[in-house]
């Protein structure tokens, strides 16, 4: 960072802090509610990118109205901060603890208008939950949650670490090139049920042995080689042995 | 008592037939064998599958699939799965033990082939056996749709567009293959009648002929110290038998030791197949991944010839694999008229002792190996952070440059290996007549 940027950088946080110093957070009823700490981690590790009051640059899509459902799924699963805007967006390890992703959430709901952390129950239905699923993730995510490669560079990952609210963002906010599910899509009860289908197939719906890795007919075919056949082998030159 | 003596008799003398002992001719034995396991499992797996695509809500142990709408197919295959003791163990024990089945006559063959021993007087064992294999590899498609799920039925489809991309006839074929335009409800009635009655007695009966011709024509064998008429080995009764036995038992036990602690096919998370689902990473089992993966890299080519139409997938859904099992079935012909040699040969050669042969056969290889990735080519995309178009041109170029360098190399190692180790002077023709 040039030295005049770095300066300017430290003036405007600086400037943010006084600011804050003057209105502590919880002052009025009705005030958005800018948290201190969100804003400062804000402005120290997304607004370079995102712009200082979430206007976007040509760095970083606006986040005036992603709201905090959206600014919760891209930190809590890693995918947010990226030190380049060429990085892959992809899982990580979250960056920030829980608190300060809460704080930074809090921070960017404020910046506009947009959907809130959804408040996920946990009685989905899960029969009708799978349903929801086949018909409209398995296409992409695969029937088991493994997630394939798909056509022009674009991946679908695995749905297997995600947790139930991590899942209900991501209908909500449709990240990279998946859609968003729209309430006429899947209404609240859909919603609930897709994320309790997900939570099981994680939880535990494999019967019959080891799932392997769960890529289907690639990993049955490398057991029955690797294994099935190749014990055939060992067995018939064992058997043919004379002594 | 006359017939019991003589019946003594025939087993005696019948026990007294030589088998040669090399490992390499038990892997036909690994097929057959795993042919009994087939049946075995099948024939319980037949008790409790109902093969009717007739819609039902289901309202089994499986909790997760409560009333859902799917065909009494599927509803069965749950129930045989989580409701039938040890129903899910025999489903997979049956789906693993397919898998292994064809990959045995597949080492077979390529056995069969690298040694010569298709050669006179055995060219027509050589065609049954191909025809088993061919008939084998359809039952397997045919048995991965009987569940009626998800991830089948799209093969399933990707088969009826096959059907239908034959010119003229396609239409026929495919509305008597799956009872009308796809998704039928008749579709699993139909390829369960042909699953466990058609080409199992097809395949009874190929077998059967596969092994009175081995019987009669007695087995091949690689050259011996003994004279060349002399079928050198273990006599049927006791030894050779003994040998059958224990490759049952060991087979069984490892097959069913799969089918325990490797998941295979969970069709319970595939779901029931629906026309507007579709889930990935897709594919046959690999016995079909050629063909799949032709129809994945294979550049699209649509034909029309005046009224008549060729839609694409009829070059790698129906041209390769004919040419394929063509060119295999016309080798011994093509080999007798490229070498001149008509005559009857009972010894087997060394890969090494023929590297033109050895050459064609590793460029072969090589081509339906290529294509056999490529059919997982989204899956292996993903692994290397390689788009997907772009893995599909990389793999028409390997597709056209794997086969002719590996047939170079296997040639070149081939005649560098005979030429350190010469093949005995024993293959003689008139040596071998006395047999």
């Amino acid at each position: 960072m040039p030295r005049g940027l770095r300066l300017a950088f430290c003036v405007v946080v600086a400037a943010g802090l006084a600011w804050f110093h003057e209105r502590p957070v919880s002052a009025q009823p009705g005030d958005p509610g800018r948290h201190p700490a969100g804003e400062h981690l804000y402005r120290r590790d997304c607004a370079s990118c995102h712009g200082p009051a979430g206007e976007g640059t040509y760095r970083g899509v606006p986040l005036t109205d992603v709201g905090e459902a959206s600014a919760h799924f891209y930190l809590s699963t890693g995918r947010m901060p990226i030190d380049d805007p060429y990085d892959e967006i992809r899982r990580r390890d979250p960056a920030y603890g829980e608190a300060e992703i809460g704080a930074l959430v809090e921070f960017v709901g404020s910046l506009g208008s947009g959907p809130p952390v959804p408040d996920v129950a946990d009685d989905g239905d899960v029969a009708a939950g799978g349903s929801l699923y086949r018909l409209h993730c398995a296409q992409c995510h695969g029937s088991t949650g493994v997630g394939v490669a798909l056509a022009a560079g674009v991946t679908a990952p695995s749905v297997l670490h995600s947790t139930p609210t991590q899942v209900a963002e991501a209908l909500i906010v449709g990240p990279g090139a998946m859609p968003v599910f729209t309430p006429a899509v899947l209404g609240d009860d859909e919603t609930r049920a897709v994320v309790a289908y997900v939570d099981a197939l994680q939880s535990g719906l494999d019967r019959g042995g080891h799932a392997m890795a769960r890529s289907g007919r690639m990993d049955e075919t490398l057991a029955a080689w690797g294994v099935g056949v190749l014990v055939m082998l060992v067995l018939a030159r064992t058997i043919a042995r004379r002594r | 008592m006359k017939l019991v003596a003589r019946t003594r008799r025939a087993v005696d003398k019948a026990g007294k037939k030589i088998f040669p002992d090399h490992w390499s001719f038990l892997l036909g034995e690994i097929a057959m064998v795993s042919l009994f396991i087939l049946f075995a499992t099948g024939i319980v797996l037949a008790f409790f599958y109902d093969a009717s695509g007739e819609r039902t809500t289901y309202h089994g142990a499986y909790e997760p699939m409560h009333g859902v709408d799917m065909s009494r197919a599927y509803q069965s295959v749950l129930r045989l799965s989580f409701d039938v003791p040890a129903g899910l163990l025999l489903r997979q024990v049956h789906h693993w033990t397919a898998l292994v089945f064809v990959g045995a006559i597949v080492v077979h063959a390529v056995r069969i082939f690298f040694t010569g021993a298709y050669r006179r007087p055995r060219r027509l064992n050589y065609l049954i056996g191909l025809t088993l294999l061919v008939v084998s590899i359809s039952n397997g498609f045919l048995g991965v749709a009987l569940p009626d799920d998800l991830l089948s039925g799209t093969g399933a489809q990707i088969g009826y567009a096959i059907a239908l991309s034959v010119p003229v006839l396609g239409a026929g074929i495919a509305g008597v293959l799956f009872g009308g335009e796809f998704p039928s409800e008749e579709m699993v009635h139909r390829f369960w009648l042909i699953h466990v009655f058609a080409i199992p007695m097809l395949i009874v009966a190929l077998f059967s002929l596969h092994m009175l011709l081995v019987w009669r024509q007695t087995h091949t064998q690689y050259p011996t110290d003994g004279p060349a008429d002399e079928v050198v080995g273990s006599r049927l009764l006791p030894h050779h038998a003994i040998k059958t036995a224990a490759l049952l038992l060991s087979m069984a036990a490892v097959l069913v030791g799969m089918g325990a602690l490797l998941q295979i096919n969970p069709v319970w998370e595939h779901g029931p197949f629906e026309a507007a689902a579709a889930t990935v990473p897709a594919g046959p089992d690999w016995y079909l991944m050629f063909v799949e993966g032709g129809l994945r890299i294979l550049p699209a080519l649509h034909l029309e010839l005046g009224p008549v139409e060729v839609p694409s997938p009829f070059v790698a859904g129906i041209v390769v694999p004919a040419l394929v099992f063509g060119t295999l079935a016309a080798w011994p012909f093509v080999e007798e008229r490229l070498t001149g040699d008509r005559g009857v040969h009972h010894l087997l050669e060394r890969p090494r002792d023929r590297p033109g042969r050895t050459a064609f056969g590793v460029a072969g290889l090589s081509f339906l190996a290529v294509l056999t990735l490529a059919a997982n080519h989204d899956y292996l995309g993903g692994v290397l952070g390689v788009d997907v178009m772009t893995m599909t041109v990389a793999f028409r170029i390997v597709l056209l440059v794997a086969p002719a360098l590996l047939g170079v190399v296997a040639w070149r190692v081939a005649r560098d290996l005979a030429e350190a180790d010469p093949a005995p002077d024993r293959q003689g023709v008139g040596h071998e007549e006395a047999r």
